[in-house]
C-alpha cells in the first residue's frame, strides 16, 4: 500500500520533471525611479523565473529582501515602511504568453517580442497586467527580458505626503531571465 | 485494490493539474531557503537613553544630536525646563554590518565619551533560526567638569566604564523587546557615595503605531547602586522616522545621555514629576559602499 503510494508519487513527480521547462534561479530584477530629490535604484539578482514550453505559461517569484540599494537606509525603509517585506515577503507573476507556439523559440534569428498576460502580485496586491517580453538566443540559453512601469499607488504602497518629493509614483521595472 | 488505483489516479491527475496550472507554486517550492536576517528591530541605535541592538549598515556615518531639557516641574519661570538644556553631539560610524563605534561630547558635566558595539548574534529565520540578536556594548567616559573643591584628581579618576550585553527580539513586526544587563565602574567615589559599581538590568521595548512611528519605553532598575540619592532611570518616548532622519522625543528622569550617567547617577525621580523633555535627532550619511 505504502509502496504503491510512493510509486504513484514518483509517477506524479516525473510528470512535473517531464514538463518542458526552462528556468533561471539567478534572474535579474531592477527597479528605478526618478524623483525630484533623488533617483532610487534597487537590484535583485536572485529572482526565479520559469517558462513552460508545453503550455506557454510563465512564472516569476522574488524575495523583496533580495533587493539591494546603494544607500543602506533606503533599503531598510523600503523593507520596513513601503513594501513591508515581513508581511509580504515576495513579489510574484504568473501568466501566459499570447499565441504561444514552442517552435517559435527554437530558431530565433534576432529577437522575438511577445506579450504575456497574467497576474502581478506586489505588496500583497494582485493586478491583471499585460507585459512585453523580448526573447533572444545566446547559445543554448534563452534570454527573456521585460520592461514595464509599475504605479506604486495601485499596489497600496503608501507614501507620506511629506516624502512625496523623494519618491516617484511610477517605477520602471526591468527583469532579465537567462532560461536554461 | 480499487482504493490504490484511485490514489494513483488522483495523484497523477493532481500532479498534472499542479504542473500545468500552478507553475508559480512549483517555482516557489524550488526556491532554496536563504538566510533571512531580521531587520529594523528598532528604528534607532538607541531605544531612548540606552543603546538598542541596532547597528547601522556598513559605511553609514550617523550624526546624532541629543537634548535633555530641565525638569517639567521646575515651573513656569523656567518655562517648564526649556530654559535649561543639556546636549550631546556625536559621530557614530559602522565599518561593518556588525560593528560600530562612536565618540561624543555631552555638555552635562562636560563629558567626553567613546563606545564600541559588536553584534555577535543576529536574529534570523530561513536557513537557520536564531531567536535573538545579541550585542556587546562597551563605553568609556571622561568627565572634565572642574571641581569646586581643592581635591586634586588625575585623569584616570575622571573616568567611568560600562559594559553591557544587549539581548533583543523582534517578537512581531510591531513589537520588539530588549533586556540589557549592565555593569558600570566609576574610578572615583564622591564623599556622599557608598560604592563605585553599578549593576543594572535595562528593560526596553518598542511598539509600532504606524510604519514610521513607534512608542518606546525603557526602565533601568539597579541591583547595586552608588548611593540612595540615585534613582532608577525611566523613559517613555516616540520615534518618528522621515527619510534619512530619526526623531526621538522622550520624557525621562535622566539628565545624562551616557550609560554611566543615566543608569547610575540619575538624581531625579520620574514619579515625583522630575521629568525632562528630550529629543534625539539623527542624520545618516552613506559614506562608503555597503
Amino acid at each position: 500500500m505504502i509502496r504503491l503510494t510512493i510509486l504513484s508519487l514518483l509517477i506524479g513527480l516525473t510528470f512535473i520533471a517531464n514538463a518542458q521547462r526552462k528556468m533561471d534561479n539567478q534572474g535579474y530584477a531592477r527597479f528605478f525611479s526618478e524623483a525630484p530629490l533623488e533617483d532610487i535604484e534597487a537590484i535583485n539578482e536572485k529572482a526565479l523565473g520559469v517558462l513552460d514550453f508545453s503550455t506557454g505559461k510563465v512564472a516569476v517569484a522574488m524575495n523583496m529582501k533580495d533587493f539591494h540599494f546603494e544607500k543602506s537606509l533606503m533599503e531598510e525603509h523600503f523593507n520596513e515602511n513601503y513594501i513591508e517585506s515581513d508581511k509580504y515577503p515576495k513579489a510574484t507573476f504568473a501568466g501566459e504568453i499570447a499565441n504561444f507556439k514552442a517552435s517559435d523559440y527554437e530558431n530565433i534569428a534576432d529577437s522575438l517580442t511577445q506579450s504575456v498576460k497574467g497576474k502581478l502580485t506586489i505588496h500583497g496586491v494582485t493586478k491583471d497586467v499585460t507585459l512585453p517580453i523580448t526573447f533572444k538566443k545566446e547559445g543554448d540559453v534563452l534570454v527573456a527580458k521585460s520592461e514595464f512601469i509599475v504605479k506604486i499607488e495601485e499596489y497600496d504602497v503608501e507614501v507620506p505626503t511629506l516624502l512625496i518629493k523623494n519618491i516617484a509614483e511610477e517605477v520602471l521595472v526591468t527583469t532579465i531571465f537567462r532560461l536554461k | 485494490m480499487l482504493r490504490v488505483t484511485l490514489i494513483i489516479l488522483l495523484t497523477i491527475t493532481g500532479s498534472l493539474a499542479f504542473a500545468q496550472d500552478d507553475l508559480l507554486a512549483d517555482l516557489m517550492a524550488e526556491q532554496e531557503p536563504s538566510e533571512n536576517l531580521t531587520t529594523s528591530t528598532f528604528k534607532g541605535t538607541r531605544i531612548i537613553n540606552g543603546h538598542s541592538v541596532e547597528i547601522r549598515k556598513k559605511g553609514t556615518l550617523e550624526f546624532i544630536i541629543s537634548h535633555r531639557f530641565g525638569t517639567l516641574n521646575s515651573g513656569g519661570y523656567n518655562l517648564w525646563g526649556l530654559d535649561q538644556s543639556n546636549i550631546r553631539l556625536a559621530l557614530e560610524y559602522a565599518p561593518s554590518d556588525r560593528f560600530m563605534f562612536g565618540a561624543g561630547r555631552s555638555s552635562f558635566e562636560k563629558t567626553y565619551d567613546g563606545f564600541i558595539k559588536y553584534k555577535f548574534m543576529r536574529q534570523q529565520t530561513g536557513a537557520k533560526t536564531v531567536p535573538f540578536s545579541m550585542v556587546y556594548f562597551g563605553s568609556a567616559t571622561i568627565k572634565t567638569l572642574k571641581r569646586f573643591d581643592d581635591y586634586e584628581i588625575n585623569l584616570s579618576d575622571k573616568m567611568a566604564v560600562t559594559h553591557q550585553i544587549l539581548i533583543a527580539r523582534k517578537v512581531t513586526p510591531a513589537l520588539s523587546l530588549q533586556l540589557t544587563p549592565s555593569y558600570s565602574f566609576y574610578e572615583l567615589i564622591e564623599a556622599n557615595e557608598t560604592g563605585s559599581e553599578v549593576i543594572a538590568l535595562g528593560m526596553g521595548g518598542r511598539l509600532k503605531v504606524t510604519n514610521r512611528v513607534t512608542i518606546n519605553m525603557e526602565y533601568w532598575p539597579q541591583f547595586k547602586d552608588k548611593g540612595d540619592q540615585y534613582h532608577n532611570a525611566f523613559a517613555v518616548g516616540v520615534d518618528i522616522e522621515t527619510g534619512g532622519h530619526v526623531f526621538q522625543i522622550q520624557l525621562t528622569n535622566a539628565t545624562a545621555m551616557l550609560e554611566k550617567g543615566f543608569i547610575g547617577e540619575s538624581t531625579n525621580d520620574f514619579f515625583n514629576g522630575d521629568i525632562h523633555l528630550g529629543f534625539n535627532i539623527s542624520r545618516a550619511f552613506q559614506i562608503a559602499n555597503h
